[in-house]
């Protein structure tokens, strides 16, 4: 209110108002209240309105009327009638009505002014929340898909009793689970010291079993959310709906495990894990599709047709087109924020 | 209920949700799947076996099993893989570990060596069986040992084996010890026989094995030999006993020696003569034991053709000063020169056994004689063949073709002209051998221990 202290600002008396036949019309600060003559007592107070709720003004010169008209937010606007008693009060009314009206329409659009401010201050906090949340997703789904690539690797050198190549691997698979940890208080130690015995051993047997244990682990972690992410706790809700997500997380874990996995299968010859894996890989890549914008455009279908053929090759190649769309990706790291029911139905 | 990555609950049994249309996944189940994966591969990580036995068919498999039940006392050095056709109807897949025996099942097996062929080359299970018994990487220390019966459909597809294990192990000595059909047999299974051993023989080939030890089923059955346990050997009982012989007394130095001298004249094919269980008290000497193994050979040699000689002899330690490498070589030269009079080359490998009997087993592979007479009694049988070849045969049924019969006709007559007149015997007319020639041209082995001694040189 811009009048905190209630005032009279005029008053007039009148002559007309729905069935009411001498009264008075007093406009206050505040509100515009109607009085009505009382033999006994005096002046009875009948009703009032709010002045916040004023919308306009209408002066009937021939009927010599004065249509009031009051608007609620989210109600029909109402309107009374007055007939006031000579051109001098009702002239008076008229313009102590039209200068609260003019008040009105200041406060309102100062008020709205200063919430869009805010709510543009609001959004622009929110969006670098969710920029950053989101860059913590994507940094994330980076080492898991390292720490993947590492350990097919580290398999694959195993097999190939290249134990120079073992022991790189394993350190970068320590490298980047320490990365991780750093990042998302993902820890996966236990299965790491585990490994490390057996790589010290040069236990090719150990190590491959150990190898497996490690992404059951780290699936485990995901899944379970045994891991805290204390600075986004204050504002999960706010990124509930930011994508990609905690939730998608095991999802990107799960296409990179796969996807390494056809790629060991296919080197060491395996054709029926190969064949095996792709269902699953067609799968996550929709799910990487709708949640990371990963596109693979046609490395899917190159895929599918080198397994058909059996062709190593033909499949590394599309395995090249694979990776240098994760790559372009983990550079561009997109993100989206939407409300569910604005997803798209496939 | 299943939760989408959006978090929309859907019944159990959606592909997909209903609300967005992503596939639903059951995380948990998938990951588990992936990590049985990875373990079903920890094989794969075994410190490489020195030999890899790979039974082949039906006769192979069943001696893989034998040799590795008959004889127990194998360590990690040696590991064992029995592949056959599923007759038993059971899809496709490979069997669990049996007894640190790989096993594995070919879906669609086949009388005939085309259709084998195809089984096997088209069996994607095969190189993970493979690396998972421990053939995995470039080591010229190993050697594999295909043993098949290749008048079977599947046992003649052994050279498919042969490329495959190549593939794996490029460095890896690769051996087929093979059972060609008897005489009593059928057509189709002698044409198995030749159309494998054309394979296994042919000349640059990545198919051929490095060395083929071909033995003949109606042969062996006439051959005689005594288990450690003092019983009297059945066929299997000898095949199974011979594959261990090769298995424990062939270290790769000598392998490599051995494949050395038979390429240097040509030489692919040998022909098995065995002497198993031969105890002392009975026979007396290494002469009388050597004796007794061309007395019944495993497959036709005439002793004119052999060019070649590697005798593989194992003696409990306990005969060791009877059994001296310079008193063996000396009975062996005796019996060479008595026996071949064309020997070119002469190798021996001296192994000893913690066995406490006095039962000596000798092998003499003898190289120099043509293919054909390795899966034919003699020549009119040959004959036979041949002209059944020339007819116009339904080779469908074989899953062969004419051209392909014809290649493989081209390849073992390419190696029995070879062998009748050997490019290697034209360069060596002036070459005698006496006994300080074959002196040098012996190899001295004693156990592990490998000689320096070199082979001949072959004068320009």
């Amino acid at each position: 209110m811009v009048n905190s202290v209630k005032r009279e600002l005029a008053r007039a008396k009148i002559r007309s108002w729905r069935d009411m036949r001498s009264g008075w019309l007093v406009v206050e600060s505040d509100q515009i209240a109607i009085y009505r003559n009382k033999l006994i007592g005096g002046p009875q107070k009948l009703t009032q309105f709010n002045t916040d709720r004023l919308a306009g003004i209408e002066l009937d010169e021939v009927k010599n009327s004065l249509r009031v008209i009051f608007h609620v937010p989210g109600e029909e606007p109402k309107d009374e009638l007055f007939v006031l008693q000579g051109k001098t009060q009702t002239d008076t009314v008229i313009s102590t009505l039209k200068d609260l009206l003019n008040e009105l329409k200041a406060r309102k659009k100062q008020e709205a002014e200063e919430a869009e401010r805010l709510e543009k201050e609001y959004q622009e906090q929110l969006k670098l929340t969710r920029e950053r949340f989101a860059s913590e997703i994507w940094e994330t789904s980076e080492i898991l898909w390292l720490i993947c690539k590492s350990d097919y690797a580290m398999v694959r050198a195993v097999i190939e009793a290249n134990w120079d190549e073992a022991r790189q691997q394993y350190s970068r698979i320590w490298q980047e689970s320490d990365r991780l940890k750093q990042l998302s208080q993902i820890e996966i130690t236990g299965a790491l010291e585990n490994l490390d015995g057996a790589v010290t051993s040069q236990n090719g047997q150990e190590i491959i079993q150990k190898a497996g244990d490690l992404i059951q682990q780290l699936s485990h972690r995901l899944l379970h959310y045994e891991t805290n992410w204390p600075k986004w706790q204050n504002d999960q809700e706010m990124l509930a709906a930011v994508s990609p997500n905690y939730g998608h997380l095991s999802y990107f874990l799960l296409f990179s495990t796969v996807y390494f996995e056809m790629l060991l299968a296919a080197q060491i010859e395996d054709w029926a894990s190969v064949n095996s894996t792709f269902p699953l890989i067609r799968s996550c890549s929709t799910i990487l599709q709708s949640c990371f914008n990963l596109l693979f455009n046609g490395s899917l279908a190159a895929t599918n047709s080198a397994i058909a053929k059996r062709n190593l090759t033909l499949l590394l190649d599309a395995a090249r087109q694979i990776e240098s769309a994760v790559g372009s990706v983990f550079q561009a790291r997109p993100f989206k924020f939407e409300t569910p029911s604005n997803q798209p139905k496939e | 209920m299943l939760i989408c990555p959006n978090n929309h609950e859907n019944l159990g049994g959606l592909s997909h949700c209903r609300v967005c249309g992503l596939p639903l996944l059951d995380l948990e189940a998938e990951f588990a799947s992936l990590a049985k994966n990875m373990v079903n591969r920890a094989e794969m990580g075994h410190r490489a076996p020195r030999v890899l036995l790979v039974g082949l068919g039906t006769v192979g498999a069943n001696l893989t099993h034998l040799c590795k039940t008959g004889y127990p006392n194998h360590s990690s050095e040696y590991s064992f893989l029995a592949i056959d056709a599923d007759e038993a109807g059971i899809s496709n897949g490979q069997k669990d570990v049996l007894h640190s025996t790989l096993e594995t099942f070919i879906p669609t097996g086949g009388t005939f060596c085309g259709i084998g062929e195809v089984a096997i080359r088209s069996d994607a299970h095969l190189i993970p069986v493979f690396r998972r018994a421990g053939l995995n990487h470039k080591d010229d220390n190993q050697a594999a040992i295909l043993i098949a019966g290749i008048g079977g459909g599947i046992g003649s597809a052994a050279s498919v084996l042969v490329e495959k294990v190549r593939q794996l192990n490029p460095l890896c000595h690769v051996l087929a010890l093979v059972v060609a059909p008897g005489e009593d047999e059928s057509f189709h299974n002698h044409l198995n026989a030749y159309y494998a051993l054309s394979h296994l023989l042919r000349r640059d080939s990545p198919r051929a094995a490095d060395l083929t030890i071909a033995l003949r089923y109606d042969r062996i059955k006439t051959v005689k030999g005594v288990g450690t346990g003092g019983q009297e050997l059945t066929v299997n009982g000898l095949l199974a006993s011979l594959s261990d012989l090769l298995m424990k007394n062939l270290p790769s130095q000598y392998l490599a020696e051995v494949l050395r001298v038979n390429q240097s004249l040509g030489i692919k094919l040998v022909i098995p003569c065995l002497a198993l269980g031969r105890s002392l008290e009975i026979f007396g000497n290494l002469t009388n034991i050597l004796e007794s193994t061309i007395v019944f050979p495993a497959n036709r040699i005439s002793n004119q053709c052999v060019r070649v000689c590697h005798l593989i002899l194992r003696t409990p330690s306990s005969q060791i000063a009877s059994f001296r490498e310079e008193a063996v070589n000396e009975h062996l030269w005796v019996f060479v020169k008595q026996h071949f009079p064309n020997v070119k080359a002469v190798t021996s490998y001296i192994s000893r056994s913690d066995e406490r009997h006095d039962r000596i087993e000798a092998c003499l592979l003898l190289g120099g004689g043509s293919a054909s007479s390795a899966i034919f009694s003699d020549g009119n049988s040959l004959a036979r063949f041949r002209s059944e070849l020339e007819k116009d045969l339904s080779w469908q049924t074989y899953g062969l073709n004419k051209d392909v019969v014809k290649l493989a006709n081209e390849a073992i007559m390419q190696y029995d002209d070879a062998m009748e007149t050997p490019e290697s015997e034209k360069k060596v007319k002036r070459f005698k051998l006496d006994k300080s020639s074959l002196n040098q041209i012996r190899l001295p082995y004693k156990s592990t221990e490998v000689s320096n001694a070199s082979f001949p040189q072959v004068p320009a």
